[in-house]
């Protein structure tokens, strides 16, 4: 697997780092339907020019929340629906029931909208499917906000699971993974900041010989409780 | 490789020793179980550095030190940490042939070597385990999750926690579901259902060391009807920065319950074990807004008591996880608890 040279910026900004994989960090909380098809062109022109896959902020496309990935041909690389809304948005959009994992150079990619990062069950089914990166594109109301945020989010996701996580709101970035992989033993590949940056092969994910994988199940433990499953 | 010792220990009279040895220390009763609010449930976390004991005394001495002091901070449950059951194992008179009988042994027959040292030494240990914290139940007056040890029970080894009741008597007991690669290989079974334990401070589950790594455990928790999580560990997340944030504090943000983690650290069968312990919250519950209630340091060995409010659990609301997906969790579900192997999702989704 070839490297991940990963920055999460503002959009269209240049990134601080000669950069494979752009991530776009949200100003706004989605942007609007109208602005889609100018937004669509832009991200299409800019991948082409960083020569990188470049994953866009939140977009409305008709009435779905997403997000969206770009090669570095410009081409639609991937496209994610939401499957879950944080409390202000469960009246403004549809809901979608799939989900999917995009094969990169880099690994397999998962592109998790807004609030399914909480979600344990989107998280399992990502990893089951083969995800070796999740992006987290959020944004956050100013009120709600903090460092936990992130802990219960894309961090969490990393350890959990077995993930590289990188995590864009409007509050920052950050870049995380299981703890074993960071030198500081803190989970932290970049640690939230305005933005984030880092070289990282998730080959080495593999290596990562913790005590427990998503999958290893107790099956019979789950059939003796399935009613509450 | 087997033992280079044959006869099994037993240790005579062991459990009349203990009862002695806590005859000794004084006990007064506590009447911390004299009001009962579930608005106000005092639980303590009694993680365990290990040291060398050189008689049974010290090993009853060390566990009614960490008692003392959770019951005198009004503690109406005790949470003792993972294998803390297999700590007097040390005072074996073998022990240091056993540890050279380890390091001598081949990787591969290493499991094997610690399972026959588990089944010589088991009637001593088992004997130790539930004396010790029996008794000091029934003195303190006080539930005590008894942390776990290795049991054999017919042809299975299950790493398995008791709960005891103020009058020292079984409540019920808990198996690890998730056994780690290590316990495997010396012969670990998994348990295959999750117990609800009632007790008259509040319905509680147990999740030993790793379980706690798996949201479903919590789920099924919550869905059979318990509010808090006791959660004895043994090198969980071990060497983690942020090892507050990991396992059992992301379980109780997933899943709406109180947990009290216990860890076990030291030096034992050459192994080093490390960890913290706390008493974790959903965030919405919690005055700091981050869901720490209270927390030890890396081998910090001091007891961790703190108040919960179980009614706050009704009332949960966070709002980025206050949605629902019946047909995705529907999926979901079908595709990862039904199936026969944990087969890849898969899909693709069309804009």
């Amino acid at each position: 697997m070839q490297d991940l040279m990963i920055s999460v910026v503002d959009a269209w900004e240049q990134p601080p780092i000669q950069s494979n994989f752009i991530v776009f960090k949200s100003d706004q909380p989605a942007v609007p339907m109208q602005e889609g098809g100018d937004y669509f062109q832009k991200c299409k022109r800019y991948a082409r020019e960083q020569g990188a896959y470049v994953v866009t902020g939140l977009m409305n496309i008709a009435d779905f929340l997403c997000v969206c990935m770009f090669g570095p041909n410009g081409k639609l690389a991937g496209a994610q629906r939401a499957l879950f809304y944080e409390q202000n948005n469960r009246e403004l959009y549809k809901k979608s029931s799939n989900l999917a994992v995009f094969p990169t150079p880099y690994g397999k990619v998962f592109l998790c909208v807004d609030a399914d990062i909480y979600s344990p069950e989107v998280q399992r089914y990502a990893r089951l499917a083969g995800a070796e990166v999740v992006v987290c594109a959020q944004w956050f109301p100013a009120e709600r906000y903090n460092e936990a945020r992130i802990w219960t989010g894309a961090w969490g996701a990393a350890q959990t699971n077995n993930f590289l996580a990188i995590a864009a709101n409007n509050n920052g970035a950050a870049i995380c993974a299981p703890y074993l992989t960071s030198i500081d033993n803190t989970g932290y590949l970049s640690k939230p900041g305005q933005t984030a940056s880092t070289i990282f092969n998730v080959s080495r994910l593999m290596e990562i010989h913790s005590d427990y994988f998503s999958s290893q199940f107790n099956r019979k433990l789950f059939a003796a409780h399935r009613d509450l499953l | 490789m087997k033992l280079s010792f044959s006869n099994p220990f037993a240790l005579k009279g062991s459990e009349k020793k203990i009862i002695k040895a806590i005859d000794r220390l004084a006990i007064d009763r506590s009447d911390n179980l004299s009001f009962l609010d579930p608005a106000a449930v005092r639980v303590a976390a009694a993680p365990i550095k290990l040291r060398p004991y050189r008689k049974l005394d010290d090993f009853v001495e060390h566990l009614n030190e960490k008692m003392a002091a959770a019951v005198g901070g009004g503690a109406q449950l005790v949470c003792f940490p993972e294998l803390i059951g297999l700590a007097p194992i040390t005072l074996s008179p073998h022990y240091a042939r056993l540890l050279a009988d380890y390091r001598a042994c081949p990787a591969k027959e290493r499991g094997q070597l610690v399972n026959d040292a588990l089944y010589d030494h088991y009637d001593y240990l088992q004997e130790t385990y539930f004396t010790s914290f029996s008794e000091l139940a029934c003195q303190y007056g006080v539930y005590v999750l008894a942390g776990s040890l290795y049991l054999f029970e017919g042809d299975c080894l299950y790493n398995r926690a008791y709960l005891f009741d103020p009058d020292g008597d079984i409540v019920a007991y808990q198996d690890k579901l998730n056994p780690t690669r290590d316990e495997l290989e010396f012969g670990v079974d998994a348990g295959e259902a999750l117990t609800l334990m009632q007790t008259r401070i509040g319905n509680l589950c147990v999740a030993i060391g790793q379980d706690n790594c798996y949201f479903e455990i919590y789920r099924i928790a919550r869905g059979l009807g318990a509010k808090l999580m006791l959660a004895p560990v043994c090198n969980l997340n071990f060497g983690c920065r942020l090892p507050h944030a990991a396992d059992v504090y992301l379980r109780v943000q997933e899943t709406p319950l109180y947990a009290v983690k216990s860890a076990l650290t030291g030096d034992l069968m050459q192994r080093h074990f490390g960890g913290v312990s706390g008493v974790y919250a959903p965030i919405p519950t919690a005055a700091d807004k981050q869901g720490l209630l209270a927390a030890s340091g890396n081998e910090v060995e001091r007891p961790l008591t703190c108040r919960v409010n179980l009614n706050k659990l009704d009332a949960v609301f966070d709002p980025f996880s206050c949605d629902d997906n019946p047909e995705f969790l529907s999926a979901f579900a079908a595709r990862h608890y039904d199936a026969a192997d944990a087969a890849p999702a898969g899909g693709e989704d069309e804009l």
